[in-house]
């Protein structure tokens, strides 16, 4: 048995994870209360532990990893960078933490106080706030992505604190913003965490060095995302190779959403003086978002 | 697993009164401690004083034959050795003094150090407060004081009486001068305006209620530090903050802003700080 930990800038989420079945159990997530004592760090051991109450005084004994953005001065071990499990999962993990964002000169002076202090006093951040907070984490975080792009068709975007009535204008929003700031071409599904218990699990299979694949097989994409920049203005799309099905119309200066769900799979063809492609492509919950934009003229988005 | 929406608006630990505070002093090398640990010291009280006229040792290394003798007492300009075995030459003192050793390649010196002209007793300790450890350049004490953490501080620590004074009476002509010099001023809202005229004023510390974020991000040379009691924008102050800073002005006070707080020195913990909360609400955050 493990116990999995997941540290933000202000949520501690957990899981148990039973090894011999490859069960999880008692996902945890719980804000970490300010307690406005300047003399001691936010989180130390003993802290944790009271957070942790969540758990019987046998489950807190089980074998501990730490997994942590790194963002705040802790006084807890930490096993894993949010890096290290990208690089020993081979799975794309962006992980929105409001606590990372040094730089807050893309809000107006008001947002930006209200912004501050409310993260300073680890209080709910409006919804208004929080997305252009998460869009610049997600611009901050994607360039150096690249690589682990390339190595994986699967993103996860792992976050915390979104409403449900807000769900779907965040999830449209962060792939948006994905394809916005990302430097190479692909096609990838996008799967959300809303309460970091997702990178907790994760960060167990990379412990046990299990098949992280088998964590998405019962998980649904909410997003796809194809960037073919330049291709020609028709991509055709059919439901066998010969591609007798429709052609659809590409914006070049914008992104095209196919209404294409979870379980359809479609043949598709382009071609363009930049990438090329011709396969089978499945959809998500939402569709996919077909950027054709050329990336260097990008830049300004 | 669905997070709890209800938030804590109270904040508990803004400010903790603490029986055993410790403040550390840097004594300049030129001075000589006057305490020991387990002294108790009042306010005004001698810390260290001021080597006045101190002996320094100068160490002249020659190659020749020396012309002084150990004890000797010597001028500026007398011929201290002479060098060369045809035609000496001699070479002369450049400072006045008492020969404390030759040996076969220097002449040691001892001078009067003239240079500092201070009084006797120079560092004096502002409170009530017990001497905890004594080194060579440091003595630290220990006091009881109320602590306020604050939301945020910047530039090197400081030390003083502290002094309330509203906003609207922190302009120029206006302003009670004399409250200023030498004190630790505590105001609703830091403005543009408000920093050059106290920090030119002889502040020592300016602590506000708010500040606007940018105005605070872009101060990056303090030559007086700042210290923010809530947050950022424009923000209510906490009523029974304020009451006491203004029903004690004059107490002494150290800006910490290594730890982001205002240690006020109180022997006991006033009535309404006790399991005090600071209200985020009322304060005009969430």
């Amino acid at each position: 048995m493990l116990l999995s930990i997941f540290l933000g800038s202000n949520f501690v989420s957990s899981v148990i994870f039973d090894e011999d079945k490859k069960q999880f159990q008692k996902e945890n997530t719980i804000k970490i209360p300010f307690n406005g004592d300047n003399l001691h760090p936010i989180l130390t051991l003993k802290k944790l532990d009271e957070l942790l109450a969540f758990y019987s005084d046998k489950e807190k004994e089980y074998p501990r990893i730490v997994t942590s953005t790194y963002c705040q001065q802790l006084n807890i071990k930490v096993d894993y960078s949010v890096n290290d499990i990208i690089e020993k999962s081979k799975i794309t993990i962006i992980p929105i933490d409001a606590g990372c964002i040094t730089d807050v000169s893309f809000l107006s002076e008001n947002e930006s106080a209200n912004f501050l202090n409310l993260r300073r006093y680890h209080l709910n951040i409006p919804y208004k706030i929080r997305r252009m907070v998460d869009v610049r984490e997600i611009a901050n975080l994607v360039p150096n992505l690249s690589g682990s792009l390339i190595d994986s068709q699967k993103v996860l975007l792992s976050t915390v604190n979104i409403d449900k009535k807000d769900i779907d204008e965040y999830v449209d929003l962060c792939t948006r913003a994905v394809s916005n700031f990302c430097l190479i071409t692909g096609n990838w599904h996008f799967y959300f965490d809303f309460d970091y218990i997702l990178i907790c699990k994760i960060s167990a299979y990379v412990k046990y060095e299990l098949d992280i694949w088998e964590l998405f097989e019962s998980l649904k994409p909410l997003s796809s995302l194809i960037i073919a920049p330049q291709v020609n203005s028709i991509i055709e799309i059919g439901d066998n190779e010969k591609l007798k099905g429709e052609k659809i119309e590409l914006d070049k200066d914008k992104i095209t959403k196919i209404d294409m769900k979870v379980d359809d799979k479609k043949n598709v063809e382009w071609k363009s003086s930049k990438s090329k492609f011709k396969g089978i492509i499945t959809g998500s919950e939402t569709g996919i978002l077909v950027d054709t934009r050329d990336r260097n003229a990008n830049k300004k988005i | 697993m669905p997070i709890k929406k209800s938030e804590n608006k109270l904040v508990p630990n803004k400010i903790i009164f603490q029986k055993d505070s410790y403040y550390k002093f840097k004594v300049d090398s030129q001075m000589t401690i006057s305490v020991k640990s387990g002294d108790k010291i009042k306010a005004g009280g001698a810390l260290a004083n001021h080597n006045i006229q101190q002996e320094k040792i100068v160490d002249v290394s020659y190659r020749g034959s020396p012309k002084v003798a150990v004890g000797e007492t010597i001028e500026k300009g007398m011929c201290l050795y002479t060098k060369g075995k045809f035609i000496p030459k001699k070479i002369f003192s450049e400072v006045t003094g008492i020969v404390k050793e030759i040996s076969k390649d220097s002449i040691k010196i001892a001078i009067k150090d003239k240079s500092p002209t201070f009084s006797q007793t120079d560092l004096k300790a502002s409170f009530d407060s017990e001497v905890i450890s004594v080194s060579n350049d440091e003595i630290i004490l220990k006091f009881p004081s109320l602590h306020i953490n604050l939301f945020g501080s910047k530039g090197e620590p400081s030390i003083g009486p502290i002094s309330y004074i509203e906003s609207s009476n922190i302009k120029a002509g206006k302003i009670d001068e004399s409250k200023v010099k030498g004190s630790i001023i505590i105001t609703e809202k830091i403005t543009l305006d408000i920093y050059p005229l106290l920090s030119t004023l002889g502040a020592k510390g300016i602590i506000g209620n708010s500040i606007d974020y940018y105005l605070y991000r872009d101060m990056i040379i303090l030559a007086v530090p700042v210290g923010i009691i809530s947050g950022f924008g424009n923000l209510n102050e906490d009523v029974n903050l304020k009451k006491y800073f203004k029903d004690n002005e004059k107490k002494w006070a150290w800006l910490d802003t290594s730890y982001d707080r205002l240690v006020v020195v109180e022997n006991d913990c006033p009535p309404w700080a006790k399991d005090y909360k600071f209200d985020l609400e009322k304060i005009g955050i969430a």
